[in-house]
């Protein structure tokens, strides 16, 4: 029978009961392809409005007096009264027939009758929106059939089970039809024989022939070429369902995008995509500086972030200018097959970022964002390298007695700390040992943290607006938006302010042409006054503890920097310039400016031809350019010192200036140029419903010039803009104290270009919705490997397979409608400009002897430069249980990085002891587990929990030098790779601990295997196996739990961050180093034989010290701590408001939220109360300040 | 379906043909990718890569030898605090670096002929016009002087003494003559080695200047004088003649030491006038301001009227002598060309060759600037030996520390009047080193071993 014929040709997707197959798909096609195109944009509201309610009846009244009109002036009209929407395609108008009707105040029902009376439409409302649809031509039943009634019931469903309200289940060549209720459940009047068609937007239409006696059907659509609810993935390229994708993308829609609130884009993407980790405890990151890994790292030496792409093209500005209020999605492109299409740039994955962009014929639009952000000043008690004043002043008190101090007192210019002043001046007795007394315990009491808190730190205030309006007509649509960013920073003096601006517009002057054209402006200005990082004295590296910034009247302080106070207060016998430095004075005298614009212009051709096929054409031009200027004027320290310093006393007593008496203004300006073009060739084609093929091909070219220059100029006026020119740079200058040099004179400029040609394709093949097949393949040549290599270019290609297991006909398992297996194989790129494939040389001068210009050679030829090549297997299995109750996604990777640049020995008679060129190889692997729940799921309370977990594990397998041990156990931190075959690329090492001597608290390691105090003999023959390996310093477990409840109109969501295994390395004290660069260990010491068994803090050595001893402590294995900690990222919480529900409301949609980031850490696994995120290589940095935000954002 | 492959491939090709048809690709990926980056591609270039006295002329020769000669003595305090390197070439130790540890001294050297290679094959792929003739020859002279200079060098402290019985096949050195790090170089005979510097000098002397526009540079009279040199080592005395003469006809300037300040720390502000080619010995603290002068030889400037011992030594209050004006201005140990070595040089072979007159005259020209004005009795030698015994002590005062001493060691131990058994007693060990000894070559750094495989020599 017919339906046993039918079964060969395709998937079962209705089921009567489980397990029989009774229904087949065939290839009808109700709604064409280009159709469903055209409503993708508005589907997507349309089926929003569909899960909320049912369908209402039509209360609504209508007044309509129209002669021979257009169809489309009558559905204006209607629109108009009621609110209602519309949903058709464009091209139908065409066939309409010209409207008469004559209604006063009548019901919308009656209206729409007489309306589409003779139209060649049916048409079906739902919900507020009015569906039309092509009436299909009559068909004559054929004939010989026994013509029978049957009464047809079921339910129609998406693949995931969840039910599809207001589908249209119509007998084909009647106009009987029905739409699916609220249940997604249908019931219609057919006889036997008739061929019911049941479609519903976004989703291929299924049609069937009733049989006698058919059961209760329950009808699996699958989703369409445009499916509506079908996610689309963004490879910068091509958008394609992700259906139909076989590699790891990730996609984040513009609720997660907005669920934090930032300036910048990057930071929002923390917390939310499975296998991407934020390394915060690098180097980097406390710069402030964005760093990401997206499954784990992939390189040694090369650039190790990921490529950035905005619509389209690759982005080289500062991605601090990139608006988050103007990003509609962004997609992660994690895998080969996702990745590779990018070619040399894509091996450490790619974030691909799609702006909002206008909509074909949509009244204009608009949302305005609005919010605010307050932040607590930074803790700086939290910072463990402290000593209290009181232990400070009892260590110099002791030193002092031991020496330490006398050469620096005796040379009357170095600086000492006041204490010490007041030692020497006691011994000298020219102050009383009564007073000097006195004087330095007042010192004990104070805390230079206070002043520092109250006048160098404030709350940060970080204020976001945002407009944007988008829409369009017929022939065109437009976007355009305006944001503006002030962001108090809570270092006092420091600011930044962005304007943004962007506008995009899309015209479509023919049919099949559309012709795009977009400009980005963005300004940014940054005050970058703050003087904390200067305020430490010379030579310590930091302030004493008693320091004092701020009288009781609120004025600024001298403290000791550069030379003795002693020193300062005398020298030159008060003609010189005053030398003191007073920090509070130096904050409000600073001046230092950086501004920026970027610019980018964006144009493209878009044209469609021979059915399946589209060119297209892309242009994009930025310009971004930075000046920073710091004008010391001539009360700021930097200028007084360096015009005292070269001060010349002449015969006659009076002084001449070779550094003029006037500001000194530092400048430095770059600019970035970057031209990128692409001609790309689009294949599409569907053909039998069954076979899916997309084809791109297509090349591209890509300029990135950066330069700069920068200048110092003396005797600034900062009034006239006028400077000295006359400077002696060339003569040596003695000065006071002991200053002995020449003028500084900076000034540079630099030029580097990168230039890129490029060849792409990439093919995708569907079979039937459940195999998929793609080849991705990309030759990229440059100019930073010469022509050698460029000739013999080898494309970076991936392939990868999928397939929707559950879409097989004997695939029945009911509660897990979801199923589908991807693996892909491929290789991503990477680059490394600092090798050239020509010996090249740098010019240069100051030759040792001669003093003159000359040249060295700074890269020996090396014409088998390679691309670094990652080699990536990736396997995914995608689930969702029935309501997409429980979904996810499990993937296993194994990653090969090849041909990696690194360091390798070369026999030195070659002229080289090194070299460096592709000779080290990595490997890696890891899982990325997703698992979304909802947990609650009723119509005013709902509970979705997002959970992630990522385990990461990149390992050297190739390195060709091995350094002496003290290298890996001194330098290994998360910030620096010290590569060691065999072992984790940021592994931590360190000196094996043997705990303290009894007798004297001295620490203990081991010498050739046995318990050892000989300092420099254990750090001279600890052998790379004697280390203790750690692990890694970055972690290798992480992810996120995020929990989001929505009550009504609320909603309350949490996420957790988790970071595990992995390790570092905390800070203690050395002898040497006190009492500048103390540590809350210091009050943890061995004091007296027995204190071994409490405390592993060594005893306080005096001197002489030995400087071994310190560096075994400071970077023995007992110091070493687990770095595993969860935190509390962030709470947001939300109230909406809906014209919908409160009519009287101005906009159509208004939000009020508000956001708490930073909240805390929940658990640490280290004892010390210590933020393992902190970067543990520099100083100062304190755990980011929980901030508070609060916001408004209204459409209309 | 074949229809629509033969589409995508025929646009594909369009597209492509778009970019890759043009002419300007190659140009465009051939852009330089920072600015400041050459390819050494003009005269200009080479020039500025010749001018890098880092690489060609600052603590850039070996100073294993002078590590290991009588010129000094340390302390057992600071020997203890020494390198190993440095401790070891003390005593004359078989092994005398860290294992796997490369070593300046060689690799320095081979870094200099890498550059003068990498200029001997840029050379002829560049144009320049007829006016830049002259210019390309001092340019090609100077690479190949430099790379005399480091071979030399290299022979010097790395291989066995000259002994012409047995050059042919004793091991010299790996003879580099490519820029092309890829290509592997055997140790080549000791004859072929020396054969190889006194070939590039004398190709050099036709192409290089009389004087040099920088004393870092090479110059046919620096030529002439390493040329006499070598000839020297060699035992031919005809031609270390005739190349000192030579050398002296371009610059025969003898610096009074009436002029200078005894005690001076840089007794010249820039170069001595002597001076014909600047170069200093790799850095090592123990041959630094630290080392002592040799008591025996102190022992030997035992005129009153001798200005040298004010000039050359520094007096420390502990009674302790050290040295003074062999460091240049920038406080590294000289070691270049300077014409009181010619003389010396031209002295000895006039006495070899029997020229008893000449020999103590040119002595004497020399010895007259280093005597207070008017006190100066010229030396007398009855026979042509006693000279060669005066001139020997003269040059073994006059050069010290100077990074000639070892090859002087080397090439006289032969001869059994001169040869000398060198002690040294360090925390009461005594350790000698007899003449001729094996450890007169120094071992080669092990990385040049194991990723090159050449011999090892055996001490």
């Amino acid at each position: 029978m017919q339906l046993n014929a039918l079964c060969k040709n395709g998937p079962v997707l209705v089921t009567g009961k489980p397990g029989k197959p009774l229904l087949t798909h065939t290839t009808g096609m109700n709604i064409s392809r280009q159709t469903l195109l055209c409503m993708k944009v508005t589907a997507f509201i349309l089926l929003a409005f569909c899960m909320q309610v049912s369908a209402t009846t039509l209360a609504q009244n209508v007044t309509l007096s129209e002669h021979n009109a257009p169809l489309e002036k009558v559905i204006n009209d209607i629109k108009q009264q009621t609110g209602y929407s519309f949903f058709y395609n464009q091209d139908w108008l065409q066939q309409a027939l010209p409207v008469d009707v004559q209604v006063k105040n009548a019901p919308l029902e009656t209206a729409l009758k007489i309306c589409f009376a003779n139209q060649p439409f049916d048409y079906a409302v739902v919900n507020k929106t009015i569906v039309l649809k092509l009436k299909e031509k009559p068909v004559s039943a054929p004939k010989g059939d026994i013509v029978a009634p049957a009464n047809i019931s079921g339910k129609v469903t998406d693949s995931a089970g969840t039910p599809l309200i207001g589908a249209t289940v119509a007998i084909k060549g009647s106009t009987k039809a029905t739409i699916t209720n609220e249940d997604g459940e249908f019931n219609l009047e057919a006889q036997v024989g008739d061929k019911i068609v049941v479609s519903y937007i976004g989703f291929r239409s299924f049609d069937f022939t009733v049989d006698r006696d058919m059961p209760y059907l329950n009808i699996k659509l699958m989703p369409g070429m445009s499916g509506l609810k079908e996610v689309t993935v963004s490879t910068g390229y091509q958008t394609i369902p992700k259906e139909r994708a076989t590699g790891s993308f990730v996609q984040i829609d513009s609720t997660l995008i907005n669920r934090r609130i930032s300036t910048d884009m990057l930071s929002r993407l923390e917390g939310v995509v499975p296998g991407l980790l934020f390394n915060r405890n690098t180097i980097n990151s406390a710069s402030g500086q964005i760093d990401i890994n997206i499954d784990g790292h992939s390189t040694i030496n090369a650039n190790d972030q990921p490529l950035i792409v905005v619509d389209g093209f690759a982005y080289d500005g500062d991605y601090n200018n990139i608006n988050p209020n103007d990003v509609e999605s962004i997609t992660v492109l994690k895998d080969a097959a996702a990745a590779s299409i990018w070619g040399v740039r894509s091996g450490n994955g790619v974030i691909v970022i799609t702006t909002k962009k206008g909509k074909r014929n949509q009244a204009l639009k608009g949302e305005i964002n609005a919010n605010v952000t307050i932040g607590n000043k930074p803790d700086l008690y939290y910072n463990p390298q402290f000593l209290d004043a009181n232990d400070f002043i009892n260590l110099e008190e002791t030193l002092f007695n031991k020496g330490v101090y006398d050469n620096a007192l005796s040379q009357g210019y170095l600086p000492v700390s006041p204490v010490v002043a007041l030692l020497g001046e006691e011994r000298a007795g020219t102050i009383s040992a009564v007073d000097a007394n006195s004087q330095i315990n007042a010192f004990r009491n104070i805390d230079v943290r206070n002043d520092l808190t109250k006048y160098f730190y404030q709350k940060s205030i970080d204020q976001q607006y945002n407009l944007n309006l988008r829409g369009g007509g017929d022939k065109s649509d437009y976007y355009f938006s305006f944001g503006d960013d002030h962001n108090r920073a809570n270092l006092v003096g420091n600011s930044s302010n962005r304007v943004t601006v962007n506008s995009s517009y899309n015209f479509y002057p023919v049919k099949n042409l559309q012709i795009s054209a977009a400009i980005n402006y963005v300004q940014s200005t940054n005050q970058i006054n703050n003087t904390v990082s200067g305020i430490a004295t010379t030579g310590y590296g930091s302030i004493y503890p008693y320091a004092q910034l701020v009288d009781k009247n609120g004025n600024a302080l001298p403290v000791v920097k550069d030379y003795a106070q002693t020193y300062v207060d005398t020298v030159g016998g008060g003609k010189y310039l005053d030398w003191n430095y007073r920090p509070y004075d130096e904050l409000r005298n600073s001046d230092n400016t950086e501004t920026s614009t970027d610019n980018r212009i964006n144009i493209g051709i878009k044209y469609d031809f021979l059915k399946h096929f589209s060119a297209t054409v892309r242009y994009e031009y930025e310009k971004g350019s930075s000046a920073y200027a710091n004008d010391n004027n001539l009360s700021s320290y930097y200028t007084r010192n360096l015009i005292n310093g070269f001060t010349q006393v002449n015969s006659d007593g009076s002084l001449s200036y070779p550094v003029p008496l006037g500001g000194v203004l530092q400048t430095e300006n770059s600019d970035l140029i970057s031209k990128q073009g692409r001609a790309q060739l689009n294949y599409n084609q569907n053909w039998n419903n069954k076979n899916d093929l997309s084809v791109i091909a297509g090349t591209e070219i890509h300029e990135t010039i950066n330069e700069s220059n920068y200048n110092t100029v003396y005797g600034y006026d900062a009034n006239t803009k006028t400077s000295q020119s006359n400077i002696d740079y060339y003569d040596t200058f003695i000065g006071l104290p002991q200053n002995y040099g020449t003028i500084p004179n900076s000034l540079g400029y630099a030029q580097t270009t990168d230039h890129y040609i490029s060849y792409y394709s990439n093919a995708a093949y569907t079979y039937d919705g459940r195999y998929t097949f793609s080849l991705s393949g990309r030759i990229d040549q440059s100019n930073l490997f010469g022509v050698n290599t460029n000739q013999k270019a080898v494309p970076l290609y991936s392939t990868g397979f999928a397939w929707s297991l559950s879409k097989e006909q004997f695939y029945h398992i009911d509660w897990l409608p979801l199923i589908k297996l991807r693996a892909t194989y491929g290789y991503t790129g990477n680059i490394d400009k600092t090798a050239t494939a020509v010996t090249t040389i740098r010019q240069t001068g100051g030759a040792e002897y001669s003093g003159g210009q000359y040249a060295y050679i700074a890269n020996p030829g090396n014409p088998e430069l390679r691309w670094e090549r990652i080699r990536k297997i990736n396997l995914g299995i995608d689930f969702g249980t029935k309501n997409n109750t429980v979904s996810g996604s499990i993937e296993y990777y194994l990653k090969k990085g090849i041909d990696l640049f690194g360091n390798s020995p070369l026999a030195p008679s070659t002229g080289f002891t090194t070299f460096y060129g592709n000779t080290a190889d990595t490997k890696g692997n890891g899982v990325d587990i997703v698992i979304n729940t909802k947990n609650i799921n009723t119509k005013n309370f709902k509970w979705v929990t997002n959970f992630s977990l990522s385990h990461v594990v990149d390992v050297v397998t190739r390195y060709g030098v091995t350094l002496p041990s003290i290298n890996y156990i001194t330098f290994s931190n998360a910030s620096s790779i010290y590569p060691l075959a065999g072992k984790d690329l940021f592994g931590l090492y360190s000196y094996k601990w043997a705990g303290l001597t009894h007798s004297t608290g001295d620490p203990q390691g081991y010498l050739n295997g046995n318990v050892s105090t000989n300092y420099a003999g254990i750090i001279a023959n600890t052998s790379i196996n004697d280390m203790v390996y750690n692990g890694s310093s970055r972690p290798t477990t992480f992810g996120y739990l995020r929990n989001t409840f929505t009550y009504k109109e609320w909603s309350l969501s949490a996420n957790i961050i988790y970071k595990l295994d992995y390790y570092f390395r905390k800070t203690s004290y050395g002898s040497s180093n006190l009492p500048w660069s103390g540590n809350v260990d210091f009050s943890q010491r061995w004091q007296n034989p027995g204190d071994e068994l409490k405390t592993n803090v060594p005893s306080l050595q005096y001197p002489p010290y030995d400087t071994n001893r310190d560096l075994f402590y400071a970077n023995s294995s007992i110091l070493i701590d687990n770095g595993d900690h969860i935190r509390l990222e962030d709470i947001t919480l939300s109230y909406d408001l809906n014209k919908n529900k409160i009519r009287s409301l101005p906009f159509s949609h208004l939000q009020l939220y508000s956001y708490i980031n930073n909240v805390g850490i929940l658990w640490r696994a280290n004892k010390d109360h210590l933020d393992p995120d902190l970067s543990t290589n520099t100083t100062g940095v304190f755990p980011l300040p929980t901030t508070f935000s609060f916001g408004i954002k209204a459409n209309f | 379906m074949k229809n629509i492959i033969y589409k995508i491939l025929s646009y594909g090709c369009i597209a492509g043909l778009l970019l890759s048809g043009c002419k300007k690709q190659d140009a465009f990926l051939d852009t330089k990718p920072n600015i400041a980056l050459a390819v050494p591609s003009t005269l200009q270039d080479l020039q500025l890569l010749l001018q890098d006295d880092n690489v060609f002329n600052a603590l850039s020769f070996p100073a294993l030898g002078e590590l290991s000669t009588d010129d000094y003595y340390t302390t057992d305090a600071l020997w203890a605090t020494s390198t190993s390197t440095e401790r070891n070439s003390y005593v004359w130790a078989k092994q005398i670096y860290d294992a796997g540890q490369n070593v300046n001294d060689w690799s320095y050297s081979y870094t200099q002929v890498y550059y003068a290679n990498t200029i001997l094959d840029d050379l002829p792929k560049i144009n320049y016009t007829s006016n830049q003739q002259s210019l390309y020859n001092e340019i090609k002279g100077s690479a190949l002087f430099f790379r005399a200079m480091a071979f030399y060098g290299l022979v010097d402290n790395f291989t066995l003494p000259y002994n012409s019985a047995t050059a042919g096949t004793d091991l010299g050195i790996p003879l580099r003559l490519s820029s092309d790090i890829n290509t592997k170089y055997p140790r080549a005979s000791l004859q072929a080695s020396y054969n190889q510097i006194l070939q590039d000098l004398q190709t050099c002397l036709t192409l290089l200047p009389a004087k040099p526009s920088l004393i870092t540079l090479p110059s046919k009279g620096a030529a002439y004088g390493l040329l006499s040199r070598v000839y020297l080592v060699l035992g031919n005395y005809n031609q270390s003649l005739k190349n000192a003469d030579s050398c002296l006809s371009i610059n025969n300037t003898l610096q009074d030491f009436n002029n200078l300040t005894p005690g001076n720390l840089v007794p010249y502000p820039n170069y001595s006038p002597e001076d014909i080619f600047h170069g200093s010995l790799s850095g090592y603290y123990i041959i630094h301001r630290t080392a002592h002068v040799d008591s025996n030889l102190y022992k030997l400037f035992n005129d009153p009227n001798d200005l040298r011992p004010g000039v050359f030594f520094h007096y420390y209050s502990t009674g302790q002598i050290g040295f003074l004006s062999q460091f240049d201005k920038n406080g590294n140990t000289y070691c270049g060309i300077s014409t009181d070595e010619i003389y010396l040089n031209k002295a000895e072979c006039e006495a070899r060759l029997g020229d008893l007159t000449n020999a103590m005259a040119d002595l004497n020209a020399l010895l007259v600037t280093r005597w207070k004005t008017g006190t100066f009795v010229p030396y007398n030698a009855a026979t042509a030996d006693d000279a060669l015994i005066q001139i020997l002590i003269e040059r073994r005062k006059e050069l010290v520390m100077t990074g000639l001493r070892w090859g002087d060691l080397r090439r006289l131990n032969k001869d059994v009047r001169f040869a000398v058994t060198l002690t040294r007693v360090v925390n009461g060990i005594t350790y000698t080193l007899p003449p001729n000894d094996p450890r007169y070559a120094m071992p080669i750094p092990d990385p040049e071993i194991q990723l090159s495989g050449i011999q090892q020599n055996q001490r």
